[in-house]
């Protein structure tokens, strides 16, 4: 075979490889995350102050997420949240960087948690005790000294322990699973961040409401929000829709890719055929003449299809190596969306640029097979 | 050995229909040297591929060896001609990018010979024809002489009985023409090879046993020449 079908063939095999390796990639991870899609937590809202941009969060002073609350149906469980993120908190003499989050003793009812001790309690948060929870990693820092945490001038009592998973994407992506000291939102306000009632503190309200859909929260809060004066805009954010609206857009780009790899990998499979033809088609007569030395059509068809299998394998290689290459972009940009790139995913691109050899060596070499020395032979003259 | 009864060949269908061989009767036996003369277009090279398994007749009857051939497969055809006939064409037809030797070994590629005979076999060939000094060449690094035995050693690198020259010389000049002729008639004396031979060159037919004359695709002549007596017709060495 000439060198330039050759390199031609190994490309177009890899082209095809590298293609394949995008649509099953792709597919797998279009399959795996479909069920994502629709994952929204029923009844459990965010409300937030949002700006014209989606991406501009404004936060609501103490005073107005009480309002707020307090326009809720009866039975309804919501808390105001305010972050600080990594406060500087000392533990005994050691200090230490967590998130400091102020929040009100429902805040639990949001999470499925385990608690060791206690959540702080309604009582204590009426009555502005200066008592805490933290998440179980600092406390399996610390064991049982963890007694009290001072943050700022104030001493906080430790009275629970929480572990479990405090992960969604809120109108501010937060996680409260590690790293996170609780405490009553009030005591946030007076004793940590030296701020009145009337600061903007609190970045999202949690709202728990079953029986209510978002339009339904979104109808409560514009009926009563157009009796205030300078009304904020609130908006309302279903737990899992940001996420999903992530997702959706890291699925359509996945689509956009997959079908690109489609069209690829069809092309790239024309052209392996008609690259494998043409070197049949430019060795006519050699065909020919082997047939005239006494080639059987089976003897042929092993030589082209040997010829092809071993472009195959050349091109399943270096496929399978750009593959991994563009797996890795893709990964960087669509980071946990993407199925992960392996040994498996390494061994099949091989296995397929070697079936798709053998499949493609079918037509050329049956072609060549069918060669007449005779016609062969006498067209040289 | 073989023989050919009422054979014809058809190309073609309807108004471009060619009659290029008209029922042929022959017989030739081991150890013949037979040259096929007629003007260009008479049915010699289609009388020698279906001699050599390479076409098929449209009709008549060839036993080649005490057997049917025309019922033979595709596979068996390349069988028989791998094994039984050697073939040497006009244009040499030896392939550029193999050397002398892997071109004088591609019959052994589809006789079964285990792979590490071949090397063996082709010198062996080579050195009959006093070319081994060439094996590693490649073939536009040789004069058409040259390439003409390199062609000779692949047809006869299987040991076949019968050897089919299709105007062998066409392509050479006298002298070194009547080299190679040399070489065939050898391996009809020495081997008792048949050799079947066509030619537009009097002076080539003349060294064969026997003369076939062809007029549109029939045979017309068939006669026996007694050995050494058409040298008149070469000039002295
Ligand atoms: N494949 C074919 N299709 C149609 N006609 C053919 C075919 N092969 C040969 N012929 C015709 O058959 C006749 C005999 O051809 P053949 O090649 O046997 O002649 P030849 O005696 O070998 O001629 P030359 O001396 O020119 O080689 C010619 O008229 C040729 O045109
Ligand atoms: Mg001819």
């Amino acid at each position: 075979m000439k060198p330039l079908y050759r390199r031609l063939l190994i490309v177009g095999i890899a082209m095809g490889v590298v293609a394949t390796s995008l649509i099953i990639g792709v597919g797998q991870t279009l399959f795996l995350q479909r069920s994502r899609i629709g994952n929204l937590v029923s009844g459990a809202y965010w409300i937030y102050h949002g700006g014209d941009s989606p991406n501009t969060i404004y936060g609501m002073s103490l005073d107005l997420a009480r309002t707020v609350q307090s326009w809720l149906p009866k039975g309804t469980a919501s808390s105001a949240v305010a972050v600080d993120y990594g406060r500087s908190i000392r533990i005994g003499p050691e200090f230490y960087q967590s998130n400091v989050v102020g929040t009100d003793f429902t805040f639990l009812q949001f999470f499925e948690l385990e608690v060791e001790g206690r959540f702080f309690t309604e009582e204590e948060q009426e009555t502005r005790k200066r008592v805490c929870a933290v998440t179980s990693d600092i406390y399996e820092l610390f064991g049982s000294d963890l007694k009290f945490i001072t943050i700022g001038d104030a001493e906080f009592e430790v009275v629970g322990v929480v572990r479990g998973e405090m992960y969604r994407q809120g109108a501010m992506p937060l996680d409260y699973s590690t790293n996170s000291v609780f405490l009553p939102i009030e005591v946030y306000y007076s004793d940590i961040q030296n701020e009145d009632s009337l600061a903007g503190l609190v970045a999202e309200i949690a709202v728990l409401a079953p029986e209510l859909t978002k339009g339904d929260l979104q109808r409560v809060l514009s009926a009563n929000l157009s009796s205030l004066e300078n009304a904020p805009s609130l908006k309302v954010l279903q737990w899992g829709e940001a996420d999903r609206t992530e997702l959706v857009r890291v699925l359509l780009a996945l689509t956009a890719i997959f079908l690109v790899a489609f069209v690829v990998f069809l092309l790239a499979g024309l052209n392996i055929v008609q690259i494998a033809s043409a070197s049949v088609y430019d060795r006519h007569r050699v065909f020919g003449l082997k047939a005239a030395l006494g080639a059987a059509p089976g003897d042929i068809v092993k030589e082209v299809s040997q010829e092809i299998l071993g472009c195959a394998l050349q091109g399943g290689y270096l496929g399978v190596v750009v593959a991994g290459i563009v797996n890795t972009l893709l990964n960087h940009y669509v980071g946990k969306y993407w199925a992960a790139f392996n040994m498996v995913t390494a061994l099949a691109g091989v296995v397929l640029a070697l079936v798709v050899g053998w499949i493609t060596s079918l037509i050329p070499a049956r072609k060549a097979a069918m060669i007449d020395p005779v016609k062969a032979l006498r067209e040289e003259r | 050995m073989l023989e050919l009864n009422g054979i014809s060949k058809v190309y073609g269908q309807g108004a471009s229909q060619v009659e290029a061989l008209r029922d042929v009767d022959l017989n030739i036996s081991p150890g013949e040297f037979v040259a096929v003369m007629g003007t260009s277009g008479c049915g010699k090279t289609t009388l020698l591929n279906i001699i050599g398994c390479l076409d098929t007749a449209t009709s008549g009857i060839y036993t080649l060896q005490g057997k049917d051939v025309s019922r033979l497969s595709l596979k068996d055809k390349a069988r028989v001609r791998n094994k039984t006939f050697g073939f040497v064409f006009q244009a040499f037809n030896l392939l550029a990018e193999y050397t002398v030797l892997e071109n004088v070994t591609l019959p052994l590629r589809y006789s079964g010979v285990p792979k590490r005979r071949w090397k063996e076999q082709g010198l062996g060939v080579l050195e009959r024809l006093g070319i081994a000094d060439l094996s590693s060449r490649y073939p536009d690094q040789l004069s058409g002489g040259q390439q003409q035995r390199v062609a000779i050693a692949r047809a006869l690198v299987n040991d076949p009985e019968i050897i089919i020259a299709d105007e062998p010389t066409g392509n050479l000049d006298t002298g070194t023409g009547r080299e190679i002729v040399s070489v065939l008639c050898d391996l009809v004396e020495k081997q008792k090879k048949i050799v079947i031979l066509a030619t537009h060159d009097g002076a080539v037919a003349s060294r064969a046993q026997r003369l076939l004359q062809m007029v549109d695709g029939r045979i017309i002549d068939d006669s026996t020449v007694p050995t050494g007596a058409v040298s008149f017709s070469h000039p002295a060495e």
